[in-house]
């Protein structure tokens, strides 16, 4: 782009994501109306927005377990028991910390 | 079990249907901090997909994303007691997954990923010459068309492309992860777009040369 169209490459994508501030905002929107190019830029951008957010990958099945799962098997064998004393019973340690979970600062 | 524990019961819980996202966080990384390994296990929940999107794209395949994901995860973990909670869980996880990523990006020969990358590119190259808006039918090859060249972005631009237009971090998140002032990272991020684009333009000059 060239001469008028030079705002064109960080404006237009800040217009876009309408973080401008309200004078630029208003003067590009102004040349907007005008110009059939930087419109034509414009929509080229909003598409490519849209497609770069669809290309999110998924994380594959059950990576927060496997995580969870070696996170058991590298630590120590003494939290893992300090824990299952736990299972089905009050959970002491836990009404320890509802009482004060800021205690540990 | 560490997931298997009923510690996961009442404290937080009760906070979380009612509070922000972040909070929820300062709560569970709170807990995990004092040894907690099922508030930490909740963290991983809540997080391990996310963190797998960003350095999904700085690895070399997805086995190697995925190790990066539990390792950082695993430092984490080992590092918490030194969190000093002034940024976000998130964005500090993030760090650690995204540095560990690049630490084994660099311990490849660059050329290599590039040649590579720019092969697919011309591959799925968009019959497009201008990122116009297209027809559905173009969009898979679109799509594999912007993999490839997102892939061949360096990969500081490749960071900040991904956090903030792919994963929708704000600036000042994004920024934090890659521990860059704000002002750098917009820099960054606009540098990535403008090598976005043209190498979409590229690629669409191929195909039609062809």
């Amino acid at each position: 782009m060239t001469g008028d169209h030079r705002f064109a490459s960080q404006s237009l994508q800040a217009y876009h994501e309408q973080t401008l501030p309200a004078a630029e905002d208003a003067s590009v929107r102004e040349h907007l109306r005008a110009c059939t190019e930087c419109r034509a830029a414009l929509a080229g951008l909003t598409e490519l927005a849209g497609d770069l957010r669809a290309l999110r990958t998924r994380a594959p099945d059950g990576l927060a377990e496997r995580v969870i799962a070696r996170l058991d098997a590298e630590s120590g064998a003494a939290r893992l028991s300090v824990i299952s004393t736990a299972v089905g019973q009050p959970a002491p340690r836990i009404a320890r910390r509802v009482a004060g979970p800021g205690d540990r600062a | 079990m560490f997931m298997g524990s009923p510690c996961r019961t009442t404290a937080y819980r009760r906070d979380i249907a009612t509070s922000r996202m972040t909070e929820d966080d300062c709560a569970l990384v709170a807990f995990a901090r004092a040894g907690d390994r099922a508030a930490f296990g909740d963290l991983v929940r809540r997080h391990a997909d996310g963190l797998y999107a960003v350095v999904v794209r700085l690895c070399a395949d997805r086995d190697e994303a995925e190790e990066v994901t539990q390792e950082a995860f695993l430092r984490a973990w080992r590092g918490l007691p030194g969190f000093r909670g002034d940024a976000q869980f998130f964005t500090w996880l993030y760090r650690i997954g995204v540095n560990e990523a690049r630490r084994r990006a660099d311990g490849r020969r660059r050329a290599d990923v590039v040649v590579v990358s720019l092969d697919e590119q011309r591959e799925h190259a968009s019959r497009d010459r201008s990122i116009q808006p297209v027809d559905r039918a173009e969009r898979a090859d679109l799509r594999r068309t912007l993999d490839a060249a997102i892939a061949g972005l360096p990969v500081d631009q490749r960071a900040a492309l991904v956090l903030r237009d792919i994963e929708g971090l704000s600036t000042a998140e994004a920024a934090a992860v890659l521990g860059v002032r704000e002002a750098a990272f917009k820099s960054r991020l606009h540098r990535a777009r403008e090598l976005l684009r043209v190498g979409l333009v590229d690629h669409a000059s191929q195909r039609g040369a062809s």
